[in-house]
């Protein structure tokens, strides 16, 4: 699918695709995929989630790091 | 009446009983005040993301509770005055209705923390209540959580029979799928991946911005 020359490939939102509304900021594993390992959240463009799911997983990414269930930075990069 | 969900950390570096018991306060709390526990999970011990005070580990309980708006501000309180807290978080249920309804399995389901050796270590081996050990030692842990957690029981149970196996399934389709997908290519190598995929025009400038992003980050 991916073509070299410049045809677009079509990313889908990982969380529409999959009927995942509802977020949990307890789910460390999920959230983690949506991260660098840096600790960053990954911009949309890259991962092509749906607006008003980043929208969530945000907010999700960012209750996790509150109870250091994410780190704000990764403990390499300190 | 509102639905809630409380998240805290109590200090593992007490004893079993004292854990118990912060966290049954918080339980006790809620009901006294008018709320009720719709549902009550211990993530148990666990190791933080960063250090909180001195601290590597923690332990997770959630209360998803029932109540009226009165009841958070005498947690809250409750919270910065008491000692073994370490982290809390009070937020009004934003979550899946579904996650209601069943047994604490939904977010037992997660693997258990491994068993970690530290200054309180030791103490592990005797099971701890509610703890999200699911398959290995259900009886030990479930008849010692409390009257609080055995009322969630017992409110849930009837319901659930359906419930869990729904979801449970929608998330062992779901988690797998995007695992291929997303998955452990670390992120930064992700963005070069990505590259050669971008739109055309989206390409050119973004690309720039992100290996600045990306180097400038680096050298930081």
């Amino acid at each position: 699918m991916a073509f070299f020359g410049g045809k677009k490939r079509k990313k889908v939102c990982r969380f529409k695709e999959n009927g995942i509304k509802y977020i949990d900021y307890k789910d460390e594993r999920l959230l983690r995929r949506f991260v660098t390992e840096r600790g960053k959240i990954v911009p949309r463009r890259i991962t092509g989630t749906c607006a008003p799911m980043q929208r969530k997983l945000t907010r999700a990414i960012k209750r996790a790091r509150h109870l250091a269930i994410l780190p704000f930075v990764s403990e390499s990069y300190r | 009446m509102r639905i809630y969900e409380t998240t805290f950390i109590v200090n593992p570096q007490t004893d079993n009983a004292s854990i118990e018991q912060s966290v049954r306060a918080v339980g006790d709390l809620i009901t006294s005040n008018g709320g009720k526990i719709i549902k009550e999970d211990h993530m148990g011990t666990r190791r933080l993301a960063y250090e909180i005070a001195g601290l590597t580990q923690g332990y997770y309980a959630t209360f998803i509770f029932e109540s009226d708006a009165k009841v958070l501000p005498i947690l809250e309180r409750h919270f910065k005055l008491e000692d073994p807290y370490i982290r809390h978080l009070l937020i009004r249920f934003d979550g899946d209705p579904k996650w209601l309804e069943q047994e604490p399995e939904q977010v037992t389901e997660r693997p258990a923390p491994a068993p970690m050796q530290s200054p309180t270590g030791g103490r592990r081996p005797e099971a701890r209540p509610g703890e999200p050990v699911p398959e290995s030692k259900p009886e030990t842990a479930r008849p010692e959580t409390g009257p609080v957690a055995e009322k969630v029981e017992e409110a849930t149970s009837g319901e659930s029979d359906v419930a869990p196996k729904v979801t449970s399934e929608a998330e062992t389709e779901t988690v797998p799928e995007t695992k291929e997908e997303t998955s452990p290519a670390p992120a930064e190598e992700k963005t070069e991946e990505a590259k050669p995929e971008e739109e055309k025009p989206a390409e050119e400038k973004p690309e720039e911005e992100k290996k600045q992003n990306l180097t400038g980050g680096e050298e930081l």
